[in-house]
């Protein structure tokens, strides 16, 4: 008998592993654990920090085939930095000019995986109404269940440096605001 | 030469930095659930440095408003304020006090000393990662930035809620502004 159940277990197992490594996985980013950060360097000797509350976004991974898809859509006018007087200022026309441009989205393409890790996703992130590429690097990339609510999800950091010119964010260049930008992306994200 | 001494009996002063709230935070970074690093601010912070680069001492003082805790999540936040972490009605500051500055030739490189959190002090050494010193270009003030690092568990001082669902090990940044007191 326990025997017959070990053998029902891994057929089970092989079963939903199968099953799972040949659809397509589709996830939903849970937002207030998946806040974007970018960072700046102010004045030469500072370097700021700020976030974006509100996202929404879908990543689908096929870990057969080594693909996927990363869609993100940021709300701009979630923005948040230590400082009020900022938030209002990189809202404003210099920045993000959030009355005109309530979102900033990222498309990724391609989902480049290391074995059964994604390691990078190469995108295009459109702001200020300026599509260009960017290359996510994605570290910590890792699957399991969420503790209390059980529910299958995966886990990781992205990263990419970006120049805000490129966008044609250009106020307050070169010295008060780099031009370099760092962004660090955790990312939570439930299975559906 | 008279020159050259007093220079030098200038430089040998200590000079005394205070930190610019508005360009200074405190920022934390922890694991949650296995799965990714969150990361949250302290708004509120002040404090005072010291730094006699020749006689390689000094004193830092710094201080942190725990209710300003800041995630992005108003849900998480009230959670961090509660008695379970910070406790911040009970203990409304997070306090560093330097015990010694470490220097490489006059470069300041660490700070060892007692960090004060939900009233239990634990020795802790900060690493100075960047500094750098100029003038700010708006104000024309002499003024120094810097990025000090260190990491804590904190079950150490009694922050023992939920450790499985948050990491016990905390990432520590802060990053200065600070500029000089005209004495």
């Amino acid at each position: 008998m326990t025997r017959l159940l070990t053998a029902a277990a891994v057929a089970l197992a092989l079963a939903i592993t199968a099953g799972r490594a040949a659809a397509q996985e589709t996830y939903t980013i849970d937002p207030v654990h998946s806040q974007p950060i970018f960072e700046a360097r102010h004045m030469g000797f500072s370097q700021q920090r700020g976030s974006f509350g509100k996202s929404t976004g879908k990543i689908t991974l096929d870990r057969a085939a080594k693909k996927g898809t990363v869609e993100v859509v940021i709300d701009t006018t979630s923005i948040r930095t230590y400082d009020p007087r900022l938030d209002e200022q990189m809202k404003s026309e210099n920045f993000f000019n959030v009355a005109k441009y309530p979102t900033l989205t990222f498309k990724g393409n391609n989902v480049v995986f290391d074995g059964d890790r994604v390691v990078q996703v190469d995108g295009d992130l459109t702001m200020l109404g300026v599509t260009k590429p960017v290359t996510l690097k994605v570290a910590n990339f890792v699957c399991g269940e969420h503790p209390s609510n059980k529910k299958p999800m995966c886990g990781a950091e992205a990263t990419a440096t970006i120049m805000r010119s490129d966008w044609g964010m250009k106020y307050a260049l070169p010295k008060s605001v780099s031009d370099e930008i760092k962004l660090i992306i955790p990312i939570e994200a439930y299975r559906e | 030469m008279v020159a050259l001494g007093c220079a030098g009996a200038a430089a040998a002063a200590p000079v005394v930095y205070r930190i610019e709230p508005e360009f200074t935070y405190a920022e934390f970074a922890v694991g949650h659930i296995g799965l990714s690093r969150q990361r949250g601010h302290f708004g509120r912070t002040n404090g005072t440095i010291v730094l006699d680069t020749e006689q390689h001492s000094g004193s830092i003082d710094f201080v942190v408003d725990a209710t300003s805790v800041d995630t992005g999540w108003k849900v998480r936040d009230e959670f961090l304020r509660g008695e379970n972490m910070f406790d911040a009605a009970h203990y409304p500051v997070v306090r560093f006090h330097s015990t010694q500055l470490v220097f490489d030739r006059e470069r300041l490189i660490g700070v060892a000393g007692g960090l004060t959190l939900r009233d239990v002090t634990r020795p802790v050494a900060l690493k100075v990662e960047r500094l750098e010193c100029g003038k700010d270009p708006d104000s024309g003030r002499d003024g120094c930035g810097a990025g000090v690092a260190t990491s804590i568990k904190r079950s150490d001082f009694g922050m023992n809620y939920a450790l499985t669902l948050v990491g016990d090990d905390i990432d520590l940044s802060f990053e200065v502004t600070a500029f000089r007191v005209l004495p």
